[in-house]
């Protein structure tokens, strides 16, 4: 584990240079004839990006670990408790219908969408902790989430709602200030920093419930709180970046091939995992066709869908076998 | 002597009838009932799982103030499910739960259960009585003083039966106590005790041959022994509804 450890630190090392640094002629042309603008364009836009990117895809990949270590489901993931299309529900909402421009504000929205689509689903749910009702309405709340989202956009009172929500929506890094990323990464880090409190706990959770119980951890007050945990920490990712999928779901599956299988102990590898994923991403969006911008989780999206599909016939030949 | 368990007003509405029990240490006790009778029940209470009322005590301490770094090395709780969902090696579930790591007792543990053979191999890959095993090394990896063990005979073919009792008979001469829950009453006479439970209620309390040719056993059970072995009878319910 040591070295796969100083080999995932190199990798987002490297990841995050190269988002930071690349394309570098023009940072260099710039350093040389005007260094002050050099500067400006590091720390204020590059800077930024590179620090969503990472941040966002440790809380993607940190998440993506927690839910499916609760949900003993290696297909878990944000977008299934609902977190994520309730954060974008919740900020379209703030955005285009009451005209809230403030970061800060969005960010709550973001969170309050979260939660709220997180309320609908332990209601839904029931006092029945189950973890595949739990899943099942997750997903039923996405969906209505999502159409919900769009028809909010289709009947805006601007026009442009939903071309302009598009870059958004999608999962986007570019043009956010350094205080927008500190809107969506500092409560988010808080988060990560307590669900990685509970790795040992969601780690036992592989035991079973029972026995997680018998050890002295409550499995029902430890799904509420890693649910809530994880729809704080996505929500305000989403109110500035919009929604990025897959990267949750990937990250997780390949750091438990680090940790032997132990789903607690994943989360932490599977932060740096998706953070190396997203950085690298949005790397390559920015090395795409000249004047189109795909947005970073079109991309990911992309990507993702074959290695979602790889991951249920692997899933498939496992029951089979 | 104090007990190394004591219930007192274990209850749950519905389900388990206000229960008093105490068991010694050093003690290898059976649970035993009819299917829904309330076995899995009592021992998920004991063992703090269900939220019950009235108050359990094991050495000396409540149950629900121990907290989770000791909990093992007080009890450990064997559940009737032997399903693992995640691809962890045999040896690795073993260690799940140590609070510190006891590499010469898991390996202790690996050989006398005869688990070297698929020691590496993902538990979601072997086969159920395999998992049983390595669920019983797991439960037995902290040396806790309390064994609660859901079923640990069901899925073990013969040969694994009697070696587990040995094994168990083993472990509570050292001073630990083990309460099974069993269906398999040809096995009592291994126990030192056999606690019935039937309708959410402790029935009786008896020595293993005692407990065989009680009036509570055949009431509970509807079968009752002849010169060829068992044979079903009807309750007394049945036979006046005829």
């Amino acid at each position: 584990m040591t070295r796969a450890w100083a080999i995932l630190g190199t990798l987002l090392l490297a990841a995050a240079l190269a988002h930071l640094l690349l394309p570098f002629d023009a940072l260099a042309e710039l350093r040389r004839t005007a260094p002050n603008t050099a500067w400006l364009l590091l720390s204020e836009i590059r800077l930024p990006r590179t620090l969503l990117a990472l941040g966002y895809g440790a809380v993607l990949g940190l998440t993506g670990a927690a839910l499916q270590a609760l949900f003993a489901n290696p297909l878990a993931s944000p977008d299934i408790t609902g977190s994520t299309s309730g954060a974008a529900l919740g900020a379209v909402f703030a955005s285009y219908w009451l005209a809230i421009t403030s970061p800060l504000a969005l960010a709550g929205a973001g969170a309050a969408g979260a939660i709220g689509a997180l309320a609908i689903v332990v209601t839904l749910s029931g006092r029945r902790s189950d973890p595949n009702v739990l899943l099942l309405a997750g997903l039923a709340v996405a969906l209505s989430a999502g159409a919900a989202t769009s028809l909010l956009l289709a009947l805006a009172p601007s026009p442009f709602a939903f071309y302009d929500s598009f870059d958004w929506l999608m999962g986007s890094f570019v043009d956010r200030s350094l205080p927008q990323a500190a809107v969506a990464l500092v409560p988010a880090a808080i988060c990560c920093a307590l669900l990685l409190v509970r790795a040992r706990a969601l780690d036992l959770l592989a035991l079973g419930e029972d026995v997680a119980a018998s050890l002295g951890y409550e499995p029902r007050r430890l799904a509420l709180e890693v649910i809530i945990l994880c729809s704080v920490a996505v929500g305000a990712c989403v109110s500035v970046c919009g929604a990025i999928g897959f990267v949750g779901l990937i990250a997780p599956y390949a750091a438990r091939r680090l940790t032997k299988g132990h789903p607690g102990r994943a989360l932490a590898p599977a932060a740096v995992i998706g953070a190396v994923l997203l950085l690298v991403a949005d790397l390559a969006v920015r090395f795409g066709p000249a004047g189109r911008t795909i947005p970073v989780g079109v991309l990911t999206t992309v990507v993702g869908a074959p290695l979602f599909i790889w991951i249920v016939v692997t899933m498939r030949r496992r029951v089979a076998s | 002597m104090t007990p190394l368990l004591e219930a007192r007003g274990l209850a749950i509405a519905h389900r388990l009838a206000p229960t008093n029990l105490a068991l010694n240490a050093g003690q290898l006790v059976a649970l035993i009932g009819p299917n829904g009778g309330g076995k899995t029940t009592l021992l998920r209470s004991l063992a703090g799982i269900d939220p019950a009322a009235g108050e359990v005590r094991i050495a000396d301490q409540r149950i629900n103030e121990l907290p989770p770094s000791r909990r093992p090395y007080v009890f450990t709780f064997l559940p009737a499910s032997r399903e693992l969902v995640w691809p962890i090696a045999a040896a690795d579930v073993i260690r799940l739960g140590l609070p510190s790591p006891d590499p010469g007792h898991v390996d202790a543990l690996i050989d006398l259960l005869e688990l070297a053979p698929f020691a590496n191999r993902p538990v979601d890959r072997l086969s159920t009585g395999e998992r049983t095993r390595v669920l019983i090394a797991r439960a037995l990896a902290p040396r806790p003083r309390l064994l609660l063990l859901d079923e640990p005979l069901s899925n073990l073919d013969p040969y694994w039966v009697l070696r587990l009792l040995e094994i168990l008979r083993e472990t509570v001469s050292k001073g630990a106590t083990a309460l099974l829950a069993l269906h398999d009453i040809e096995r009592l006479p291994a126990f030192d005790r056999a606690l019935l439970i039937a309708d959410g209620e402790l029935r009786a309390d008896l020595k293993p041959e005692e407990m065989l040719n009680s009036q509570e056993f055949g009431q509970a059970f509807r079968i009752r022994r002849n010169e060829k072995g068992w044979t079903v009878s009807p309750t007394a319910d049945q036979q006046s509804s005829r």
